[in-house]
């Protein structure tokens, strides 16, 4: 039974949906990242290998994200992220980077921690919707969490679906320094998961990939966090 | 296409809700496993395969193995528990609650327990817990420690042991086994050990302060009353000075119950508390002055007649007849040359003339039958004395109720704080119920006037004829399980007193004489320091008592320095002459901290055990432990330590040659010859275990099933399989215990008109015993509050909710359940007045010591007082000094009575250490 | 729809506050794996600021049809860290460190215990049991964005799915009784789950069972042979704490009787020292008609007369408090 849930009238619904940045999102050219070419084995725990330094860098604009259930609401803090993606002979490295004054990484009943989260259709293309799939449209999702510094692979179909995978493949480390958090997730190119997005090995194709950040000091959590309100380009 | 992939989303969603349409469903494979419960799943997709998280996180709790369990304390609520454990721990406990109705028309027993059983499995693992035996390295309470064997420990012990014993005699040895345990199993090793080697031992119930004096004033008796399960059938309780829904918990059920069932339950106690709030009337008293509401209530009775003559004619010794001259009972010696001590009169209506009356200690009459006699109740006459010469004489009766009638209720409520409105109406609620029943708490007897409260209290049951199964005066029901004797008390101890030792050994009249000036004793007592002084002396003398201080001590069960009064004076002159202490324990409490060895010994669920002989309820539990439980460190049971020490005794007398010693002050008749106990220190294990029968307490329990009749006929696998077994009908000893009805004391003595254990042979009310003359205590009267007017606060401490005294009081869930450390309850208007706010630290000080604690603001609490729950550990306050370094000692002269007629040495007569009667200061401390 | 509900009953007048409630509940569920602050049933003293700390004043609830906020409860501040003690450092090594709490306490789940309110000699307290309430409109899972709340539809037991839940406390804001918990060692949210696990196996709910007080009783709302369905149904003695906030509770009290007020004489007034305007705030305006037929029914005992409302709330029999497994079929 999930009457409580049906009951909320649309009116409210769609009160919450009117605020969201429409014009900002309409207007938006999907940003291409482009990845660099590693050399050595890089993991995700060489977040400043100098090796980050041959990719290019592009900043990401972040915007509340569309809430998908009454319960969220709230104006995301972070605006913008900068992304570098990198590849090597095991898999692919992509490095996030955002402002964020104070590190939240202990849960606490009250707090909750800082969060970055990568997104893939699991088809490979952009008609699945951006906002956690739906309708049979997955989505796999790289997610790392600042209290436990580690990843998960999760998957979704659609708001409120959101799973974790039985294959964790994903690795992610993180550290605050100066004012900023600095992620690198990895994973290798062939991953046993079958509902993980696949990752191209030819260079030069594109896939979808969208971006979240939380931040735990505004209480940002689940549907509650900033995004690119639109997938993005992944240029391998 | 992004846009559109937008709106499609925000569309989904938003007709989602709209419409009450499905919801995305969950990823397939989060929908595998099979559906649960009979109604399947009441959420669309939802998948319940996950609900065997809790489920297996219960199997985990219940175990792989059970025992059955209750908690031996110095708590008389004895319940049955479950105790559940996995790969040999216990991982929990429940209640058993299987305890059989006795009477549809009464609430069963179940499920019985409380805060502390339910969280023992904790306490087991916990930190304080002792896991090896333990040497004191630095000084004593310096807490610096050496991990020895057994055989170490066993081997010093006994060569201090064996000193004593050859060079200080038998008596310098004290092997007490306190009220930490007072179970028929665990406790039957040292009392077996120390009644082998002669050892001295006090009256548990009088050291630690629960005696009830009033009542072996009125039934030569202190222990008496009801199964609790009689409260439910009482039309009127009066609950004096017992905070029972805190230190009854597990039958404070049949309060409200009753209170259901048509009661009036009348609740006299200083602050608002948890039993005030459970009844019809609280009576709010001011602290130490229950005498005086106890003479006003009397006052009624008496003034309103609601007297029910026939049963206080019989059953009392308000008929008997005193002398107007001295003010003494009229004895057959006043009558006649040679004449007998115990032989008293009243006088018959129908003859007109004084006439013996039956069943006094020195009648030929063993029945308390009136006959032909009618016995008046007022008058005054004369009789001819053995020299001729007229004595004029009236009746108890008369003497009782001139002494109530000088306390009108109108007069006493500048005294007590309560309207006479009230007492007005609890006369005449104890009066008019068919049951009625006034429980004495052991709160009362921690003042000077409690004797007299109790004993005035006993009155007013008299007067309206509340006994048996109307009800009546009810302090605390024991069994009388019998047949332990040959386990327990194999041959002769040296009995001390409980409370006059503890006196003696701490040097307590020091205190006394520090905190009580002379003239306010005087004014209170009759008496100054030097006094007591004397009245001690003479107790020393007349009591068949042993005296003397103690030079090897082998404690069991007994935190004797958390709760004497005077703490650190307590401490120092206890512990400082004595050649050797050492403490079996669990768990490293205060008296642990000061000791020189510490043995550590299984605990509640670990060891087997029995217990029945607490009358609250009829049910005799039993403890098995879980099969396979794995030990915890190296502990053992009382009596493997007992064994232990037996073996390492004997070994040293060996060593040094002495087979035995003599006990002259003991006979023991072999043959035709009276001989001295022989004290066998060769054969001291083979006696221990009778032989080999006894040889641990598995074997103990089986003794003790087989041998108490009151337990017959039921086996240990009964109890095995229950975790109880119920009391047969012997168990009662001055009523049967009968099978389907609560239990009531006297039954005996109203029905079949058997005599008490009184001097008079019937509810005593008159005590011509010089001191009671002098103090003019010789009928209930009221006694003001000894405490003295240096200090401006009254200073007293209730039984606490989260301890039985000090165990359980450091365990972690249940300090969780508190603040962490002590708090002191104000008044928040006293607080105030001193500048205190809630939390903040405080300094409770006066002429014998001081102590810290924070402060807990509750309106509660009476302005004028300073209260806290008590037995804290001292350990739990600053510079590890207890609240009890704030409290003086006091013994009452009441108590110090000794050889005259009922009030002689025995269990039933022994004094208390007073707890209440300190004056103390509050200031606000710096953190 | 659910087809059926489990509720309980808790007699106030039964309730001595002696805790075994809560440590039956600590001991079969909360004493392990993050969960050691949580006390998913607990006792604590009205009036007072309780557990979590002013729990009253932070939110939840419906208002209408739509969610009222609510905010998180802090861990040390609201409910009160789970404290280990010094006993190494007091009792096993030299000086004169006291037992004290490793961390400072700042509250607790029974930190105001017998405070209450009002002047001496007419000051008052009681004790309110509360747990999890499994309501029937249940604000915590509306709340859930991931729909990790459900109510089951044979008994209408509320869980939280530990699966589904990521933690995300939406549900801890939305319950208006502050009785959900968030694990911070788990990530998920944790409440009292009516002991599903003994309750399939007929053995009723640990706090319900142990309760010393014989204070609860546990059977389907539509049992009308049982305690529940006529102490709330037929006899309207037994009433849901804040109906205000709309949730509907399946936890329903007896409302506590009081001993008089003294006038300034010491006189008793005959008025009961617990206010009705303060009960009315915790159960509403029909806690007065509840208490009038409680006194009605005691008088008629007092009078010798038969009460069948006494007779129950007495419980001659303990087992007969709990009644699981009861067939839904009535007999008329």
């Amino acid at each position: 039974m999930r009457r409580g849930w049906r009951q909320i009238p649309a009116a409210t619904w769609f009160a919450a949906c009117a605020a969201l940045p429409l014009a900002a999102v309409a207007e938006d050219r999907p940003a291409v990242i482009k990845t660099g070419q590693a050399t050595d084995a890089l993991t995700e725990r060489d977040l400043d290998h100098s090796l980050w330094d041959t990719a290019p860098t592009t900043t990401i604009r972040l915007a509340t994200a569309f809430p998908g259930h009454p319960s969220i609401v709230g104006t995301a803090l972070t605006p913008n992220a900068e992304v570098k993606a990198l590849r090597t002979a095991a898999g692919l490295l992509v490095r996030l980077e955002w402002g964020d004054a104070e590190a939240d990484a202990r849960l606490e009943t009250a707090r909750f921690a800082d969060g970055a989260a990568l997104q893939f259709p699991r088809s490979g293309k952009a008609s699945t919707a951006p906002f956690m799939g739906g309708g049979g449209q997955t989505v796999n999702i790289w997610y790392w969490n600042a209290a436990r510094n580690s990843a998960e692979n999760l998957m979704a179909d659609g708001f409120g679906t959101l799973a974790r995978l039985p294959v964790q493949d994903v690795r992610a480390y993180g550290r605050h320094a100066d004012g900023k958090w600095r992620v690198v997730f990895f994973r290798a190119w062939r991953s046993p998961e079958p509902q993980a997005a696949a990752l191209p090995m030819a260079s030069g194709a594109r896939r979808p990939i969208a971006f979240a950040v939380w931040n735990g000091r505004n209480q940002e959590r689940d549907g509650f966090k900033a995004v690119t309100l639109a997938w993005q380009i992944l240029q391998f | 296409m992004q846009r559109r992939e937008f709106l499609k989303g925000t569309a989904y969603c938003g007709l989602a809700l709209a419409f009450g349409g499905p919801l995305a469903p969950l990823p397939a494979f989060a929908r595998k496993g099979k559906r649960v419960g009979a109604g399947g799943t009441a959420t669309t997709g939802a998948n319940r395969a996950w609900e065997d998280f809790y489920r297996k996180e219960f199997l985990g709790t219940r175990g792989d193995a059970q025992g059955f369990a209750f908690h031996c304390s110095n708590c008389q609520g004895n319940c049955a528990w479950r105790v559940f454990a996995k790969d040999g721990k216990v991982t929990r406990e429940e209640q058993v609650a299987a305890y059989p109705q006795i009477n549809p028309k009464i609430p069963d027993a179940n499920p019985r327990g409380c805060n502390k059983g339910v969280v023992h499995s904790r306490q087991m693992y916990q930190a304080d817990r002792l896991l090896h035996p333990l040497k004191r390295m630095g000084k004593r309470g310096a807490g610096k420690w050496r991990r020895v064997t057994w055989q170490e420990a066993m081997d010093d012990i006994a060569v201090r042991v064996v000193d004593t014993l050859q060079k200080n005699g038998l008596g310098s040895l004290m092997l007490h086994c306190g009220t930490g345990i007072l179970s028929q199993g665990r406790r039957a090793g040292p009392l077996r050990l120390g009644s082998l080697l002669g050892a001295q031992r006090l009256y548990p119930a009088s050291a630690v302060g629960d005696m009830f004096t009033g009542a072996s004033l009125a039934y030569g008796i202190a222990t008496i009353g009801h199964s609790l399960d009689a409260w439910f059938e009482a039309k009127t309780i009066i609950l004096w000075g017992i905070n029972a829904a805190v230190t009854r918990i597990p039958d404070a059920h049949y309060l409200t119950e009753a209170r259901y069932n048509g009661a009036r339950i009348w609740c006299i106690t200083p602050e608002y508390n948890a039993t005030a709030k459970q009844s019809t009337d609280w009576v709010p008293v001011k602290p130490g002055t229950d005498s005086s509401l106890a003479m006003s209530l009397l006052h009624v009775l008496f003034r309103d007649k609601l007297i029910d003559e026939t049963f206080v004619r019989e059953q009392t010794d308000l008929p008997f007849l005193v002398r107007l001259d001295n003010g003494e009972l009229l004895r057959h010696r006043d009558l006649r040359d040679k004449g007998k001590d115990d032989v008293f009169y009243c006088w018959d209506e129908v003859s007109q003339t004084a006439q013996p009356m039956p069943g006094t200690r020195g009648h030929f009459t063993k029945s308390l039958r009136l006959g032909k006699l009618k016995p008046a109740l007022s008058g005054t006459w004369k009789v001819k004395g053995r020299d001729g010469k007229e004595i004029a004489v009236t009746t108890v009766f008369e003497r009782a109720r001139a002494e109530a009638m000088k306390f009108p209720p109108t007069a006493t409520q500048q005294t007590t704080g309560v309207h006479p409105e009230l007492v007005e109406r609890m006369a005449r609620d104890l009066a008019r119920a068919d049951k009625a029943i006034i429980n004495i708490g052991f709160s009362l007897h921690k003042y000077v006037s409690g004797t007299m409260t109790c004993w005035a209290a006993a009155l007013a049951c008299a007067l309206t004829g509340h006994a048996g199964e109307r009800g009546g005066l009810d302090t605390e029901n024991n069994w009388s399980l019998g047949g332990i004797g040959p386990l327990s008390s194999p041959k002769p101890a040296r009995f001390a007193s409980g409370f006059f030792s503890e006196w003696e050994n701490g040097g307590m009249a020091a205190t006394m004489r520090q905190h009580y000036p002379d003239a306010h004793l005087k004014a209170a007592l009759g008496m100054d320091a030097a006094g007591l002084a004397e009245l001690g002396d003479k107790f020393r003398q007349s009591s068949n008592a042993w005296f003397g201080k103690p030079r090897v001590v082998l404690l069991f069960a007994d935190n004797l320095l958390q709760r004497n009064k005077s703490e650190s004076h307590y401490r120092k002159a206890f512990v400082e002459n004595l050649d050797l202490l050492v403490n079996v324990n669990h768990r490293m409490d205060t008296t642990a901290l000061w000791s020189d060895y510490v043995l550590p010994a299984k605990s509640q669920y670990e060891s087997w055990d029995l217990r029945g002989e607490l009358g609250y309820h009829r049910f005799c539990n039993i403890t098995v432990p879980p099969k396979g439980l794995k030990p915890i460190g190296e502990t053992k049971s009382e009596w493997e330590i007992c064994l232990l020490l037996a073996e390492a005794i004997s070994r040293e007398a060996q060593r040094r040659g002495i087979d035995s010693i003599p006990d002259p002050d003991f006979l023991v008749q072999a043959g035709d010859k009276a001989g001295p106990v022989l004290r066998d220190l060769k054969n001291l294990p083979a006696e221990f275990t009778d032989g080999g029968k006894l040889k641990n307490d598995e074997d103990v329990v089986r003794w003790l099933m087989q041998n108490v009749p009151a337990i017959a006929p039921w086996t240990p696998e009964d109890a095995m399989q229950r975790g109880f077994v119920t009391l047969n009908r012997e168990a009662g000893f001055n009523s049967p215990l009968y099978a389907n009805r609560p239990f009531h004391s006297f039954e005996n003595n109203v029905y079949l008109r058997q005599p008490y254990a009184t001097l008079s042979g019937r509810q005593q009310f008159y005590v011509d015993h010089p001191v009671y003359m002098k103090m003019g205590c010789a009928t209930p009267t009221a006694l003001p509050p000894l405490r003295p007017n240096t200090f401006p606060f009254a200073f007293y401490t209730p039984h606490a909710r989260h301890g039985i005294h000090s165990q359980w009081r450091t365990n972690t869930y249940l300090l969780r359940l508190q603040r962490g450390e002590p708090h002191v309850w104000l008044n928040p208007k006293t607080a105030q007045g001193k500048g205190i706010a809630e939390g903040d630290p405080l300094r409770v000080f006066n002429d014998v010591g001081e102590f810290f604690a924070k402060a807990k603001l509750m309106p509660a609490v009476p302005p004028g007082s300073v209260v806290m729950d008590h037995a804290w550990e001292p350990y739990q306050f600053r510079n590890k000094l207890g609240l009890n370094n704030a409290v003086a000692g006091m013994i009452s002269p009441l108590e110090l009575v000794d050889g005259w007629g009922h009030l002689t040495f025995n269990p039933n007569w022994d004094g208390n250490m007073i707890a209440f009667e300190s004056a103390v200061d509050i200031e606000k401390a710096r953190t | 729809m659910t087809q059926r509900q489990l509720a309980m009953v808790i007699d106030l007048n039964k309730c001595i506050g002696c805790q075994t409630c809560t440590l039956a509940c600590k001991s079969q569920w909360t004493d392990r794996g993050g969960r050691e602050f949580m006390y998913w049933n607990h006792v604590e003293t009205r009036p007072g600021k309780g557990y979590p700390r002013d729990w009253q004043q932070a939110g939840g609830g419906w208002e209408g049809d739509k969610l009222k906020p609510g905010r998180l409860p802090r861990l040390a501040e609201d409910y009160g860290i789970p404290a280990d003690f010094s006993f190494d450092a007091t009792l096993f090594k030299e000086g004169e460190q006291p037992l004290r709490p490793t961390e400072p306490m700042q509250w607790g789940p029974n930190w105001d215990e017998d405070q209450g309110a009002g002047e001496f000699p007419n000051g008052y307290f009681f004790y309110l049991p509360r747990l999890c309430n499994h309501c029937t409109k249940p604000a915590c899972l509306a709340a859930c964005p991931r729909q990790a709340i459900s109510k089951r539809e044979e008994d209408g037991i509320v869980l939280i799915d530990q699966e589904r839940c990521r933690g995300y406390r939406y549900c801890v804001a939305a319950c208006p009784y502050k009785k959900i918990y968030f694990n911070p060692l788990a990530g998920r949210s944790e409440k009292c789950i009516f002991c599903y696990p003994r309750v399939e196996q007929g053995i009723p709910q640990a706090c319900a069972y142990q309760c010393v007080g014989r204070a609860r009783h546990v059977a389907y709302l539509d049992d009308r042979e049982g305690a529940v369905h006529r102490l709330v149904n037929e006899w309207k003695v037994a009433l849901p704490l804040h109906p205000e906030h709309g949730t509907q509770p399946n936890v329903y009290y007896v409302p506590p009787l009081s001993p008089a007020t003294f006038d300034a004489n010491g006189k008793p007034t005959g008025q009961p020292r617990i206010p009705d305007d303060y009960l009315v705030e915790l159960f509403g305006p029909a806690v007065k008609q509840a208490l009038a037929v409680l006194q009605r029914e005691i008088a008629r005992k007092e009078k010798g007369e038969a009460s069948a409302l006494m007779d129950m709330l007495i419980a001659y029999k303990h087992g007969d408090m709990f009644r699981l497994g009861r067939p839904p079929e009535q007999r008329s």
